[in-house]
């Protein structure tokens, strides 16, 4: 345990080998992990605690981690050594608790160029319990800490009020800790300029335009020169012999490999396993997955995020929200599931459900958002931006209407900034791979599930009368063909998929354009569906579910009339 | 948000009149520096600044503020927080 963004996580990975995802900003533990590690003879469980500054919690995620100290038989309380004061707080508190207690003082390398000199031996005199000098993300002093475990002791501290413990730890921060006068670091200073509205408002632009520009240009590249070559001339192949083997047509052959137009794979269009089926994943998603997750891990890591929090401040409030809202809707453009879950560092249940609305009808995911790019960027990129343009206006407009209507309050930001990291290229390039991972393990069986379903359904005839019953919406509002619905319908499953649907109907850029805007914002694919039914309640859900389904046929119409 | 903000307003004693060394953070300058002396607020608001370390006798640092009624952002010690405008007009800070 111990106070936001100390790196709790980065100590839990190093004691159980478990993976967890760790940046640089208050807040992106927000549920508990477990893992286990090996002490002495015996395995124990060791659980990562969101951070927290105080045992009297303010928010929802600190509240678990208060809870959690009554199921623990001992604390690793991770402190940050260059905020002995504050983090002390803390650690007082849990010794007033009749639980063992080890510190692990962290950040340990920093405190040596901020000119901060702290005596250890005092310090552990002064505590009564193991005090370890750790640097999580290089390991050192983790090989310490395990061994001083068995040490931890609960030591007879008296229970006191709120004043008399700040009051102690100003005593014993005056005499175990020297600080001496140093320079600004360029760091420090860059930092500094970040939180200014002039030179922020510069930063926070040319920061958000070369992440886009860098994420295109990996993406696209990896797309160009790796994976579509790949396809065509090693799998491709590969297919249509195996069509012939299969003798060209049959169910078998539809549902693996699909229609084969004129002797060639169609990649997109065929509708089969082994060809859309693997074809978008790998080669149209997989890419921006990949250098999305790279840049948005080198913005965390940096410490970036929560600058723009502040920046983002005064129009997030607009929105009935605050500022740091902006990190959870940052990491729905990765993936709205992890999105929803992070809006619990807000505090108040109405930003919660405003947050979680926002993003899952105007934040396209990336999977969504490399579809769009693929499809709707063939007919040109300002097509790419009216999509785009739409849903951010979506995002405002709504926005505002539900901090007029949705009851309770939202309460004001306050958050520390955390110093900027030069990232450790260890941590940034674990978590990519942990992330494509993630959407490689979760998004594949739901994607080949999704074009099975589109084969079975087809077979059956089911789709063309799903199609007959939607044509009056679909058609006489949207103005898409009436099959357009199917892609509406497995959007359900995958948004990705969905809109690939979209390519054999030989659809203009108008009407692109509006079936990715309402295929976007109609209704959340499963996976979001099922975090937002847990993280909202089936009630708030169920309203959300509402204003999507209006929100989207509203716009949809709007933008058939405008376009 | 007006009815909200007015129902916290401290209900007894006279509202903050700042003497000349004493003002609150948010009328505070940019690059000032001061003590806090005191947070007009209730329980509530004065534990959660109390447990990010701002509380009376800390010494803190202005370091930017948004226009339009943004967050303001100090240094104590090491650390940096930004704080919301209107959390900001109840710290009461004597400069020096």
């Amino acid at each position: 345990m111990g106070n936001p963004n100390v790196g709790k996580s980065v100590i839990f990975s190093r004691l159980t080998g478990v993976q967890v995802i760790a940046s640089n900003y208050p807040g992106t533990t927000v549920s508990y992990s477990r893992g286990f590690m090996k002490l002495g003879e015996e395995t124990a469980e060791v659980i990562d605690v969101p951070g927290t500054y105080t045992l009297e919690p303010t928010s929802e995620a600190e509240e678990i981690a208060s809870q959690m100290l009554d199921t623990g038989d001992l604390v690793i309380n991770v402190a940050d050594a260059t905020n002995l004061e504050r983090n002390l707080y803390l650690t007082l508190q849990l010794l007033e608790r009749n639980i063992p207690v080890i510190v692990a003082l962290n950040i340990w390398d920093d405190t040596e160029h901020r000119g901060i000199d702290i005596d250890l031996d005092r310090l552990r005199e002064f505590l009564g319990v193991p005090v370890i000098p750790t640097v999580a993300v290089t390991g050192q002093g983790i090989k310490e800490l395990v061994e001083n475990i068995p040490k931890a002791v609960s030591p007879d501290t008296p229970t006191r009020s709120h004043d008399e413990r700040w009051a102690a730890v100003g005593s014993i921060t005056d005499q175990v800790q020297r600080i001496t006068h140093r320079h600004h670091t360029w760091l420090e200073r860059l930092g500094d300029a970040s939180v200014k509205p002039l030179t922020g408002g510069i930063i926070a632009l040319a920061v958000l335009a070369s992440a886009f520009l860098v994420i295109r240009f990996i993406g696209e590249s990896l797309i160009g020169y790796l994976l579509d070559p790949l396809f065509d001339n090693l799998w491709a192949p590969v297919i249509l012999r195996l069509s012939d083997l299969l003798g060209g047509t049959g169910f078998f052959h539809n549902v693996l490999i699909g229609k084969i137009i004129g002797g060639e794979v169609n990649f997109v269009e065929s509708l089969g396993l082994l060809t859309t089926g693997l074809y978008v994943p790998f080669a149209m998603v997989l890419p921006y997955i990949v250098s999305f997750y790279l840049v948005l891990g080198l913005l965390e890591d940096i410490g970036y995020l929560p600058r723009l929090a502040v920046l983002m401040d005064t129009i997030m409030h607009r929105l009935g929200l605050h500022g740091y809202a902006i990190i959870p809707t940052m990491l729905g453009l990765g993936c709205n599931v992890p999105a929803i879950m992070a809006t619990r560092i807000l505090e108040s249940k109405r930003e919660r459900f405003i947050a979680a609305t926002l993003i899952s009808i105007a934040i396209p995911c990336a999977a969504l958002q490399a579809m769009i790019f693929g499809l709707v960027g063939q007919h040109g990129g300002q097509y790419v931006a009216i999509v785009y343009g739409t849903l951010f206006i979506v995002w405002v407009i709504l926005g505002i209407i539900l901090n007029r209507f949705v009851k309770g309050f939202s309460p004001e930001l306050l958050v520390e900034i955390p110093p900027y990291r030069l990232p450790p290229w260890r941590t940034v390039l674990q978590k990519l791979w942990m992330r494509t991972y993630g959407f490689l393990r979760e998004a594949i069986p739901i994607i080949l599930a999704a074009v099975l379903v589109i084969n079975i359904l087809y077979v059956f005839g089911i789709f063309d009368a799903i199609a007959d019953f939607t044509a009056p919406v679909v058609t006489g509002l949207l103005g898409l063909p009436k099959e357009a619905v199917t892609a509406i319908v497995i959007g359900f499953l995958r948004k990705d998929v969905a809109l690939g649907m979209f390519a054999p109907l030989a659809l203009s850029a108008k009407q692109l354009v509006v079936g990715s805007v309402v295929l976007a914002m109609f209704f959340p694919c499963i996976a979001t569906f099922v975090v937002l039914l847990r993280e909202l309640g089936v009630i708030n859900m169920l309203k959300a579910a509402g204003i999507m389904i209006v929100a989207a046929l509203l716009v949809g119409g709007a933008l058939n009339l405008i376009l | 948000m007006y009815r909200f903000m007015r129902r916290f307003r401290p209900r007894f004693g006279p509202r903050f009149r700042p003497d000349e060394k004493q003002t609150t953070l948010a009328q505070m300058r940019t690059g000032q520096s001061g003590v806090v002396v005191q947070i007009q607020g209730g329980h509530g608001l004065i534990n959660r600044l109390s447990a990010l370390g701002i509380r009376p006798g800390q010494r803190v640092t202005k370091v930017s503020s948004m226009f339009m009624r943004g967050p303001v952002t100090i240094q104590l010690g090491n650390a940096q927080v930004a704080i919301g405008f209107g959390m900001a007009k109840r710290i009461i800070v004597e400069l020096g």
